[in-house]
C-alpha cells in the first residue's frame, strides 16, 4: 500500500465581474456549482450569515424540528436519488445533533454533505457559546472533515468536500465554517473541480 | 465476590448511592438490562437517548448527586452525543455507560459498533473503553470520582458486551475521610492582597457563576457582599446562588442582562468573579470588559484564570475555603456614592409589565409571583423564552433553575424537567419552552405521562424561531428566513394525545386561571400561551460589542 496524495488545481474559469462576495454567498455559489436544489438544515447564531444569502438563493431549504431530522433526510434524499445530500446546521448542540446522522451516513457509504457553522475564529478554544469541537467529534464518522479558518480557501474546500463525498466509495463529509469566514469578503472564481492528480507511491515499484 | 460485569456495574451504581438510571435498550446492553431488573434501582425508560442524556442532566443539575444514564453501543451512543456536550459546558456531574460490540468485533465496523470514545473525546471530562474485565470495576469507581470531583463534568464508560457477561471479581470499596482542601500559606498571602483591594475599591462589583451552586459556596458569596455592602450580579448559570430579593442583588448581566447590572459592572474599578468562567456572552467585546478595572478571579479549575479576561489577582481552589479567608480579610463597610449611582440605574431601568396583552416578560413575572415561597423549580429550553425566564423569574436558593447554559441545547427543556422532578420529589417543576424547542424533545410528554410527574410545562408560543428572528432583526436587515414556524401543531391537542391535561391561552387572565388550576392539582400540565411575534428581548447588545453598548430595538 502507497501513499495518495490529491493536488488540486486553481478553477480556471475566467470571471467577468470582479467584486468580491462574501464568504456565504460563496457557499451558495458553490452549492448550485453542484447542482444542489434543496438543502435541509436548522437555523442558529453562527449559521445566521448562510441563512441571510439562502435568503435570494434558488435554493429550497427545508426547515426540520431537529437537526436529526435534517440529516436523515438528506441522507434519505441521497439514497433516494443517487445526488449528494447537504444539510446544514448552526454550530455547538446544531452540529452534535448531526452525529447519529453522520455515523448512519458513515457506516451506509451514504454521499452527504453537511455544513455546520462555527464561532469567528478569535473564539475557538475558548469555549465560547455554541463553540463545539465538531471537527474532533466527527472525526470517527466521516470519510473526511474540514475546518475553513482561511475564506480563500472556502470554494475550493466545499469543491472538494462534494468530490470526496461522491467519489470511491461514497460517505459523508463535514464542513465547519466559523461566522467570520461567511462574512469574510472574497474574491471568488466560479469553477468546477478539476479531476484531482493522484499521486500513487507504490513500495514495490518505482514510478 | 464473583459476579457477571452487568451485576458489578449494578453493584458499583449502589455503591455510589445511585438510585436512579435514565436509559433505552439495545442489543449490546442486554446483560445490563437483564442485572438491573434485579437490582433496587428506577430505570426510567425514555423516548431517545437524547432524553435519558439530558434527564441525567437534570437530575444532577436539581439534585448536586451524579446522574447516571445508559445506552447501547453506536446510535444509542451517538444520540447521547448532545447531552454529553451540554453537560461538559456546564460543568455537570453526569455518568454515561454505553454499550459496546465485543472486544473480538471492535475495529470490524460491527452492527452498531461506533468509536464513541473518540466521538465523545472533546465533550467529555474523561472517557473509558473497558477491554478487560478486572478493570470494569476500578474504571467504574474512577469514573463517578473523576464526575464529581474538582470542576465536575461528564464521563463516558463504554463497555464491551463480552465484559458484561464474563465473571468479575466485586470486591466492597473501603470508604476513605475525604480529605478537606485547604488554602496553601503562598495563596492565604494573595487572598489577602484580594481583601486589600476590595478595601481600596470605590466601586466594587461581584460577579457569581455557576461555580458558586457548584461548590455550595451561597452563604459564603452572601457574607462577603453584606460585610461590605458590595453589589452582586449574576451569569446565567449563577442565577439563585444569590437571593433575588436581597437588596445588594442587581441581576443578570451578560448580553441581555438587566441594564443597572451591565451599567455595575462597565463602571466598577474592581470586579470580582466567583466561580464564573467570562463566557462571550457575559463579557461582549473582550477588552473593553475589564479596560480600566482589577479583576479578582476565583475559581476551582485554574485553566479558566487568565483564559477569557485577564485576571490582576487570580485565586485556583475551593470557593467556600477562600472566601472564608477573603470574607475575614475584608473591612465591614459600604460605597455610598457608589450605590447612590447603582439605585438611579435601578430607578431609571425598573421594568414595567404589560397588562393588557400577554407579552412573555409578564408571564415569568406571575410564574415568580405565584411560586414564591414555595419549593417550586424551573427548567427552561434556549431562545427568546430561556432569556425572559432569567430576566423575570426571581430565584431565591441555588439549584432552582435549570437551563443549558453553555452549550445552549434546544430540547433540553422537557428531559431536563423530566430529570430534575425524578430527583427531587417532594417539589415540583415548571417548564418553560418556546415552541421551536419544545418540538425538538416534546415527545418526551410519553415520559411525563407514564411516570405521572406533576411538571407544568409553558409554552411560550410565537409561532416562531424567536431568537433567530431578532438578530435576523437587528443583524441581517429583517430579512427573516427559516423562522417561522407555521401553526401546524396544535400543541395542546398533542399533550392531550399523551393524556396530560392543556390548556391553550391568549390573555393575561387566561393564563393567570390555567397556571393557578395546573397548581392546584400534582398532575402534569401544559399551558400553551400565545404571544405576538414582533416580541424582542430587551435590553439586547449585540454579539462582540462592549457591555454597555445596547441595541435600539
Amino acid at each position: 500500500m502507497g501513499a495518495v496524495i490529491y493536488l488540486l488545481e486553481e478553477g480556471g474559469v475566467l470571471v467577468e465581474n470582479n467584486k468580491k462576495i462574501s464568504g456565504a454567498r460563496v457557499m451558495i455559489e458553490c452549492l448550485l456549482e453542484q447542482g444542489v436544489d434543496t438543502i435541509f438544515g436548522y437555523p442558529g447564531g453562527q449559521i445566521m450569515p448562510f441563512y441571510d444569502a439562502l435568503y435570494d438563493a434558488n435554493i429550497r431549504h427545508i426547515l426540520t424540528v431537529h437537526e436529526q431530522g435534517a440529516i436523515h433526510a438528506a441522507e434519505g434524499y441521497a439514497k433516494a436519488t443517487g445526488k449528494v445530500g447537504v444539510c446544514v446546521a448552526t454550530s455547538g448542540p446544531g452540529a452534535t445533533n448531526l452525529v447519529t446522522g453522520l455515523a448512519n451516513a458513515h457506516m451506509d457509504s451514504v454521499p452527504l454533505v453537511a455544513i455546520t457553522g462555527q464561532v469567528p475564529c478569535a473564539l475557538l478554544g475558548r469555549d465560547a457559546f455554541q463553540e463545539v469541537d465538531i471537527i474532533g467529534i466527527s472525526m470517527p464518522i466521516t470519510k473526511h472533515n474540514f475546518l475553513v479558518k482561511d475564506p480563500a480557501k472556502l470554494a475550493d474546500t466545499i469543491r472538494q468536500a462534494f468530490y470526496i463525498a461522491k467519489s470511491g466509495r461514497p460517505g459523508p463529509v463535514l464542513i465547519d465554517i466559523p461566522k467570520d469566514v461567511q462574512v469574510a469578503e472574497i474574491d471568488f472564481v466560479p469553477g468546477e473541480l478539476k479531476e484531482p492528480y493522484i499521486l500513487y507511491v507504490s513500495p514495490l515499484r518505482t514510478p | 465476590m464473583k459476579m457477571s460485569g452487568a451485576q458489578a456495574i449494578m453493584a458499583c451504581l449502589l455503591e455510589q448511592q445511585v438510585d436512579t438510571v435514565f436509559g433505552y435498550p439495545g442489543g449490546t446492553v442486554l446483560p445490563i438490562y437483564d442485572a438491573l431488573k434485579d437490582a433496587p434501582l428506577q430505570h426510567i425508560l425514555t423516548v431517545h437517548e437524547q432524553g435519558a442524556a439530558h434527564a441525567a442532566d437534570g437530575y444532577a443539575r436539581a439534585s448536586g448527586k451524579t446522574g447516571v444514564c445508559i445506552a447501547t453501543s453506536g446510535p444509542g451512543a451517538t444520540n447521547l452525543v448532545t447531552g454529553l456536550a451540554a453537560a461538559f459546558m456546564d460543568s455537570v456531574p453526569v455518568v454515561a455507560i454505553t454499550g459496546q460490540v465485543s472486544t473480538g468485533l471492535i475495529g470490524r465496523d460491527a452492527f452498531q459498533e461506533i468509536d464513541i470514545t473518540g466521538i465523545t473525546m472533546p465533550i467529555t471530562k474523561h472517557n473509558f473503553k473497558v477491554k478487560s474485565s478486572d478493570k470494569l470495576v476500578d474504571v467504574l469507581r474512577q469514573a463517578f470520582r473523576i464526575a464529581h470531583r474538582g470542576r465536575p463534568g461528564p464521563v463516558l464508560v463504554d463497555v464491551p458486551r463480552d465484559i458484561q457477561t464474563a465473571a468479575v471479581e466485586f470486591v466492597p470499596e473501603k470508604q476513605t475521610e475525604k480529605k478537606v482542601w485547604y488554602p496553601t500559606d503562598k495563596l492565604v498571602q494573595r487572598i489577602g492582597q484580594a481583601a486589600e483591594t476590595i478595601n481600596t475599591a470605590n466601586q466594587p462589583v461581584i460577579v457569581i457563576g455557576g461555580g458558586v451552586i457548584i461548590a455550595k459556596a451561597h452563604r459564603e458569596v452572601k457574607r462577603l457582599a453584606e460585610k461590605h455592602g458590595i453589589p452582586v450580579v449574576s451569569t446565567l448559570m449563577g442565577l439563585g446562588a444569590f437571593p433575588a430579593s436581597n437588596p445588594l442583588f442587581l441581576g443578570l448581566t451578560g448580553m441581555h442582562g438587566h441594564k443597572e447590572a451591565n451599567n455595575a459592572i462597565h463602571n466598577a474599578d474592581v470586579i470580582i468573579a466567583i466561580g464564573c468562567r467570562f463566557s462571550d456572552r457575559v463579557t461582549g467585546d473582550r477588552k473593553q470588559y475589564s479596560e480600566g478595572k482589577t479583576v479578582i478571579h476565583i475559581d476551582i479549575d485554574p485553566a479558566e484564570i487568565n483564559k477569557n479576561v485577564a485576571a490582576h489577582i487570580g485565586l485556583a481552589g475551593e470557593i467556600r475555603q477562600i472566601l472564608q479567608v477573603l470574607t475575614d480579610g475584608v473591612k465591614p463597610g459600604r460605597q455610598e456614592a457608589w450605590w447612590q449611582k447603582i439605585t438611579v440605574w435601578q430607578e431609571e431601568y425598573q421594568t414595567i409589565y404589560e397588562t393588557e396583552e400577554l407579552t412573555a416578560p409578564w408571564i415569568m413575572k406571575t410564574i415568580a409571583e405565584k411560586t414564591k415561597g414555595q419549593n417550586y423549580l424551573f427548567a427552561t429550553d434556549v431562545g427568546q423564552h430561556q432569556m425572559w425566564a432569567a430576566q423575570h423569574l426571581k430565584m431565591e436558593v441555588p439549584r432552582t433553575w435549570l437551563t443549558s447554559g453553555g452549550l445552549g441545547a434546544m430540547g433540553f427543556g422537557l428531559p431536563a424537567a423530566v430529570g430534575a422532578q425524578l430527583a427531587m420529589p417532594d417539589k415540583r417543576v415548571i417548564h418553560i419552552a418556546g415552541d421551536g424547542g419544545f418540538k425538538m424533545t416534546g415527545n418526551e410528554l410519553y415520559t411525563v405521562a407514564t411516570h405521572e410527574l406533576p411538571i407544568i410545562s409553558v409554552i411560550i408560543n410565537n409561532n416562531m424561531l424567536g431568537m433567530i428572528h431578532q438578530l435576523q432583526h437587528v443583524l441581517c436587515d429583517k430579512k427573516y428566513t427559516a423562522c417561522k414556524l407555521p401553526p401546524q401543531l396544535d400543541f395542546a391537542a398533542y399533550a392531550r394525545a399523551f393524556g396530560i391535561q392543556a390548556a391553550s391561552v391568549h390573555t393575561p387572565q387566561q393564563f393567570s386561571g390555567a397556571l393557578e388550576k395546573f397548581m392546584a392539582v400534582r398532575q402534569p400540565g401544559l399551558i400553551v400561551a400565545n404571544i405576538t411575534e414582533d416580541d424582542m428581548v430587551t435590553p439586547m447588545i449585540s454579539p462582540g460589542m462592549a457591555i454597555n453598548n445596547y441595541v435600539n430595538l
